[in-house]
């Protein structure tokens, strides 16, 4: 009897073993590509990521920014060079005082930063398209189109209280039945960006959207008013701030490549997704960001 | 020339048997029944001495002299207390001697001898240890056979669709052995009476019940327990059975949660269970008619409930079968069935005050009949008609808190199944065979008539009496088709017409081998195939398949073809039996829109498998507790798979992670996983066996894995960080990234008792 209970203990502690196992397998090398990441906004001043493809198992401190390349952005013919950020060093160090070693372009409401910047302010332009080009040092070019699409109005935003005194928060926008749109809803509280206690460096929360998802007009949104909802987590006197991208095709579909390709390395079911950039040549994404943003306080 | 025929049944029992040969003296002239027991065989004026088989029962045989048409049925007993069965050699003879290959056949016996997760006999298991058919993924109860997809398999049981075959999103069939009579897979050289699907039937026959007296059998497992009664309804004229299963793991887990209701650190587990029913009766309405009525109900039911949370997920098949069987002649013998199949899935979800709801479903009424017509012993004929409705609803969905927010969507699609067939399986000589039939099938959907002409062809060359050279065509089309993405059978995969932009998926197949009995023990066979299937279908990446009202524009088309060798040796017999499977295969898919075009592997590509299997009833072991020990030992290429072999870092507008990866995948399935091997051993210890006591019982022992390897379930790529964490939200650089598999199944053990009363 006691051997059996040795026996079933033994099987017993075998089969609550970690079932992860690390195995060794060969990458092939895959050809480096530069990697964009610009967003327009009317009103702000250009600014632009350059990174470049790694492989998967390359050395992780090795430098993702690509230096020293000429990156332009046209609009109606007025071409505008950006300037690379002020790298204090090319150690390019993730873990040195200064992360990366250089004083990187920051937006003013989120952790954002870019390594290309200039001071010319982006139109606000309907009508003629906006490209970049990139070329490296190496001999690598890259470019993108993009277009000006209009805001689409925030219709309500407004928050509704459950029996135990907990909130939700609904946001909508209407749809145009003429046109084939695509929208990105981000919901944050409070703040995009808060003070630390001792009041002096800003934390960004934007990072932390309760919630963030792309639609479309198919399906039930079509023609109609175009809604999303966050679940009852909400208290009263919670600041509350809504945003409605109203974004173009490429960049909806780049969103929800990127979404799945993510997503599929880790599932035993995800079917593996090519990211679909809209830069040629290269990877990433050129778009123009035209939203509609609101702050609301639950009642 | 006259003709003799008649019903073949189990004495013990009363039940038909499937399969039993019927065969003369010389050992070439003869036949085996059908599904239903009947057989048919024409012969010169003569003296003969026919002599009636079937695997593990007594062989009887029958002298006379034949001058008029005669009806002999046979009974066959199952020598429970003689100690030496008289075992036949004419299964292996009629293997070589038909026109018909790419078939495997098993008996619900051969699988209770065989080790099986958690305890559980899962004929569909046992069918994967054959060449030609591989699992999807570790535990899996799905089939992909001769590189097709999963939903390519036409599951049939007592000739009802039954449209998702598993519980537990895959894990376990939902065939309880316990009610199951025979299962025959059919993998090439597809009877001219099946269509519907691209590239298998596995058709199960669900028993009839006892019709000499009343019985309890039942179990008790690791998992789950059976209990089945079955009797006459009039002795020796009609019988039923009833038969259920349920697993209890929900039991166990309610209590621990309702026992740490007042624990704050408590993580609610969900409760999980399956059950299914088979229910089906019989009776003689007549010499010549006979009834049946058969029925299969079953639910998987997921629940979770914490806090605000109430989520409740079924999801379940229903089946019913009406047939009559009719001798018109000794000649001809018609079956005439109403099926009804259903499957559906339900996910309700309740979030605070928000209710969602999704569900999707497919219900057929299915009216067929067929004929088998035995004018001649050189010619067997089938014919029949086949009408089906299918009723598809796609999508259903509905969302919102009753009040300011409310959504719905959701699709319904009624549409029309036929088919007409015929066949000849003609002796041409003693050692010629050729089959030929015609299967002409049309789909209605929308205002869209599809049709197919699906020729099927197999001819048998007899080199010597126990050698045979054999060769198949077969053309299948499938006009039913399965939306799931996961390369996996789940639950939530939705069933969807052909229409306008969705062509029916068609298949070529051709496939050719040797056959070979040697002696009455061992059966060896070698087979060859091509398969080319056309209008084969994927997603579009980042496709929306659960909202979406118009689900097909999401649809691309391909191709995929397949080919390769299985070698299939076989032992039957005696005290030691098993056997032994090997493929070779490569399977490709083709989209313009994945890969950039170029063919790739899907998951279930596999280079090489290796089935095992010996079942040993070990001599030494005392009569009043005979023991058989199984052993079962498999091997397959690792499936291929997909990895990012490229990243790159993205900020996003809204600021997240600054170092979130994108992953890059340049070229899909070009990974493979390790190599897959497993043993299982199992013992089956009968308790006094040859005990005169109506109450026999007998306890299994299974271990699976016995060599507890780590099998991958899937491989993925893992970011490694400095403080162990996940990265979600941090803003730190992983430190490096490594390959991982995970495993799902250790080496398991298990004790299941079963009796019979």
């Amino acid at each position: 009897m006691r051997f059996l209970i040795i026996i079933i203990a033994f099987l017993v502690a075998l089969s609550c073993e970690d079932m992860e196992t690390v195995i060794e397998i060969e990458m092939p090398p895959i050809e480096k590509e530069l990697v964009i990441e610009c967003y327009l906004e009317a009103g702000k001043p250009y600014r632009l990521m350059l990174t470049e493809t790694k492989n998967y198992f390359d050395n992780l401190d090795e430098c993702p920014f690509v230096r020293n390349a000429i990156v332009v952005i046209t609009h109606a013919g007025q071409r505008d060079t950006l300037t690379e950020a002020i790298f204090f060093n090319d150690n390019c160090d993730p873990n040195d005082i200064i992360p990366y070693g250089f004083w990187p372009y920051l937006n003013h409401d989120s952790t954002r930063f870019f390594n290309y910047g200039s001071n010319t302010l982006c139109p606000h332009d309907f009508d003629n398209s906006f490209t970049v080009e990139v070329w490296d040092t190496t001999g690598r070019f890259a470019m993108s189109t993009t277009q000006f699409i209009p805001e689409s109005p925030i219709e309500q935003f407004f928050s509704d209280s459950n029996n135990s005194g907990e909130y939700y928060a609904l946001l909508s926008t209407m749809d145009d039945i003429n046109t084939t749109d695509f929208y990105r809803f981000v919901l944050h509280k409070t703040s995009l960006t808060k003070k630390r206690s001792n009041g002096v460096a800003s934390i960004p929360v934007a990072r932390n959207p309760k919630f963030d998802r792309t639609l479309d007009d198919g399906g039930v949104f079509a023609g109609k008013e175009v809604t999303t909802a966050s679940n009852y987590r909400f208290k009263s006197g919670d600041t509350l701030i809504g945003t409605i991208y109203h974004i173009d095709k490429t960049y909806h579909d780049y969103l929800e490549s990127v979404g799945d390709a993510q997503s599929a390395n880790a599932s035993p079911f995800g079917q593996p997704a090519v990211v679909k950039s809209n830069i040629i040549g290269g990877q990433g994404i050129f778009a123009f960001l035209s939203y509609d943003r609101d702050t609301i306080v639950v009642p | 020339m006259h003709t003799i025929s008649g019903v073949v049944k189990n004495q013990s029992n009363g039940e038909t048997l499937i399969g039993a040969n019927i065969y003369l003296a010389d050992g070439v002239t003869g036949t085996i029944t059908n599904e239903y027991g009947f057989y048919s065989l024409t012969l010169p004026s003569d003296s003969i001495e026919v002599t009636f088989s079937y695997l593990g029962l007594i062989s009887v045989s029958h002298s006379l002299y034949l001058t008029v048409d005669t009806i002999l049925n046979v009974e066959l007993d199952d020598g429970l207390f003689i100690e030496e069965i008289t075992v036949n050699a004419n299964s292996n003879q009629e293997k070589v001697n038909s026109t018909q290959m790419g078939m495997d056949e098993i008996t619900v016996k051969e699988a209770k001898e065989i080790a099986a997760i958690f305890g559980e006999v899962d004929v569909i298991k046992v069918l994967q240890l054959k060449p030609g058919v591989q699992s999807g993924s570790e535990g899996s109860s799905g089939l992909f056979i001769r590189g097709g997809g999963a939903d390519q398999n036409h599951f049939i049981l007592d000739e009802a669709p039954v449209y998702n075959p598993s519980h537990l999103f895959g894990f376990f069939s939902t065939f309880n052995a316990d009610a199951i009579k025979n299962v025959k897979l059919y993998k090439a050289g597809f009877p001219s009476e099946f269509g519907g699907k691209l590239s298998s039937v596995i058709d199960i026959r669900m028993r009839e019940g006892n019709r000499k007296k009343f019985n309890v059998t039942g179990g008790l497992g690791l998992i789950s327990s059976r209990l089945t009664v079955e009797g006459p309804i009039v002795k020796d004229k009609g019988s039923f059975i009833l038969s259920g299963r349920r697993t209890y793991v929900d039991v166990f887990t309610a209590a621990f949660n309702e026992g740490n209701k007042d624990n704050e650190d408590w993580v609610q587990i969900p409760n999980y269970s399956f059950y299914d029913i088979n229910l089906k009766a019989n009776y003689d309405l007549g010499d010549k008619d006979r009834l049946f009525l058969s029925g299969y109900f079953g639910r998987d039911v997921f629940l979770y409930k914490a806090d605000d949370i109430n989520f409740n997920f079924e999801w379940g098949n229903a089946n019913a079968t009406l047939r009559w069987n009719h001798i018109v002649s000794s000649k001809l013998f018609v079956n005439t069935s109403f099926t009804f199949s259903d499957y559906l899935y339900d996910i309700n979800n309740t979030f605070d005050e928000f209710d969602l709801r999704l569900g999707s479903g497919i219900r057929d009424f299915n009216l067929k009949t067929d004929f088998s017509w035995f004018p001649s012993s050189k010619h067997k004929i089938k014919f029949g008609l086949n009408s089906i409705y299918h009723r598809f609803s796609v999508g259903r969905f509905s969302a919102g808190n009753g009040t300011n927010l409310n959504f719905e969507a959701g699709s319904e699609f009624h549409a029309g199944e036929f088919a007409a067939y015929f066949s000849d399986d003609w002796a041409i000589s003693s050692k010629v065979k050729l089959l030929t039939g015609l299967r002409l099938s049309g789909f209605y959907n929308e205002g869209q008539f599809y049709w197919a002409a699906e020729p099927r062809f197999a001819l048998k060359y007899s080199v010597h009496q126990n050698v045979s050279l054999k060769a198949n065509y077969s053309r299948m089309a499938q006009y039913i088709h399965l939306v799931s993405t996961s390369g996996a059978s789940l639950p939530t995969d939705v069933w969807y017409p052909s229409n306008e932009r969705v062509k029916p998926q068609f298949s070529d197949l051709v496939s050719a081998g040797v056959s070979i009995a040697l002696g009455k023990d061992f059966y060896i066979s070698g087979e060859g195939y091509y398969k080319w299937m056309h209008n084969q279908i994927d997603f579009r990446d980042g496709a929306n398949l659960i909202v979406n009202d118009e689900l097909d524009k999401e649809f691309i088309f391909g191709k995929g073809y397949s080919y390769g060798g299985e070698i299939y040796l076989e032992k039957k017999n005696g005290m030691i039996r098993g056997w032994i499977g090997y493929t070779l295969s490569w399977t490709w898919r083709e989209f313009e829109l994945v890969n950039d075009g170029i063919p790739y592997h899907p998951r279930h590509d596999r280079r090489h498998d290796i089935s095992i299997v010996v079942m040993w009833d070990i001599p030494w072991a005392r009569k009043k507790f005979p023991l058989t020990l199984s052993a079962t030992w498999v091997y397959g290429t690792g499936n291929a798979t997909s990895l990012p072999t490229g990243r790159y870092i993205m900020s996003g507008i809204i600021g997240q992670n600054p170092y979130q990866f994108v992953p890059l995948y340049t070229e899909r399935g070009s990974f493979r996983m390790p190599a897959y091997h497993r043993l299982d051993l199992g013992l089956v210890w009968k308790l006094f066996p040859q005990s005169k006591k109506r109450f026999k019982s007998d306890l299994t022992i299974s271990v699976y894995n016995v060599y507890n390897r780590r099998n991958a379930f899937f491989m993925y790529i893992d970011a490694v960080y400095a403080d162990g964490g996940n990265g979600f939200n941090s803003t730190q650089l992983p430190e490096k990234f490594e390959a991982k598999t995970v495993s799902l199944f250790p080496i398991i053990p298990t004790i299941t008792w079963n009796f019979k009363w």
